[in-house]
């Protein structure tokens, strides 16, 4: 068993700073990225960091740390993306929101326009690619791991991550021309 | 982050990074602690049964849930049974010959019994009725 795990499970404080530290830039940007909003993104990290504390005793001692809690994460959003089907204050304000929405927290803080064309084309896709491509692209995890975050086949996870890249390929089409023809060319 | 041979994943890699403010962080980081410090300090029986009770809850609510519904289904079948004399005995009689049959004096032990039975005349005391 990997050292700070076990320290983890005896509820020791230094190596649950040590998980926290290393695991919460990642998870807070997955989570924005998957919801798109900064106060429920940082509700979600937080929830997330508390299943594990409450959990930590009792992880079995071959957990992976990191793919647990993307694990914990990426339930966290599909519940609460069912519960924002229900949250009729939200619908009202989908109707009122013009057709030409203001860029989004992380579109605006895009250093450059093909990060920001970037941003806009994984907003644009499912839930289900982007959170693939998220995991993948972004986090660094392994096909395999992702497919272990999504309950899939890592078989089944590839053919997935072949999917989405190609409906983000297509999303940034004319935005970023560069981006687009390499990834059309390019395979994971 | 790895670098992989595929540019739409390098690129995805190389997005910005996002972090929370540091209060945020902060205030995460000790509410998450305080409630490590309380699970580690639980006896362990008590984490065995609640992680017990965590896997029963559900199934146990949903044998409850279809014991229930099959009680409910099979008494609502019994009485709209049409042989089940209880649901036809339950119900009032609509026709017209039911309900003379029902008013009829041999059918109702009260009216075929004297209309004074059970009364017991004393002094000064009128029978009821008149």
């Amino acid at each position: 068993m990997p050292e700070p795990l076990s320290a983890l499970k005896r509820g020791e404080a230094a190596a649950f700073d040590a998980v926290y530290a290393r695991h919460r830039p990642g998870l807070y940007a997955f989570l924005l990225r998957m919801t798109g909003r900064r106060e429920v993104a940082e509700d979600l990290l937080q929830e997330t960091w508390l299943r594990l504390a409450r959990s930590a005793p009792g992880l079995a001692d071959d957990t992976e740390l990191g793919a647990w809690l993307f694990t914990v994460a990426r339930n966290l959003c599909r519940s609460h993306r069912r519960w924002q089907v229900l949250d009729l204050s939200r619908i009202g304000q989908l109707l009122r929101t013009p057709k030409a929405s203001p860029p989004s927290p992380l579109e605006q803080l895009a250093a450059t326009d093909a990060e920001r064309a970037l941003e806009r084309a994984l907003a644009a896709l499912s839930a289900g690619d982007r959170e693939l491509l998220l995991l993948v692209g972004a986090e660094g995890l392994t096909p395999t791991q992702a497919a272990s975050v999504l309950g899939l086949r890592p078989d089944a996870a590839r053919q997935r991550l072949l999917r989405a890249r190609a409906r983000l390929a297509e999303q940034l089409g004319d935005a970023a021309p560069d981006l687009s023809r390499k990834a059309s060319g390019g395979a994971p | 982050m790895k670098p992989t041979e595929d540019p739409l994943l390098d690129a995805l890699s190389q997005l910005p990074a996002h972090d929370v403010d540091a209060l945020t962080a902060e205030k995460i980081r000790r509410r998450a602690r305080a409630a490590l410090a309380e699970e580690a300090a639980r006896p362990a029986w008590a984490r065995t049964a609640s992680r017990w009770w965590t896997a029963v809850e559900p199934a146990l609510a949903a044998a409850v849930v279809l014991l229930y519904a099959g009680w409910a289904l099979s008494t609502s079948a019994a009485l709209v049974s049409p042989g089940h004399d209880g649901a036809r005995g339950a119900l009032p009689k609509l026709s017209a010959a039911g309900a003379l049959a029902e008013r009829s004096p041999a059918a109702d032990p009260i009216r075929t019994a004297s209309p004074r039975a059970g009364w017991a005349p004393s002094a000064g005391s009128p029978p009821p009725g008149g």
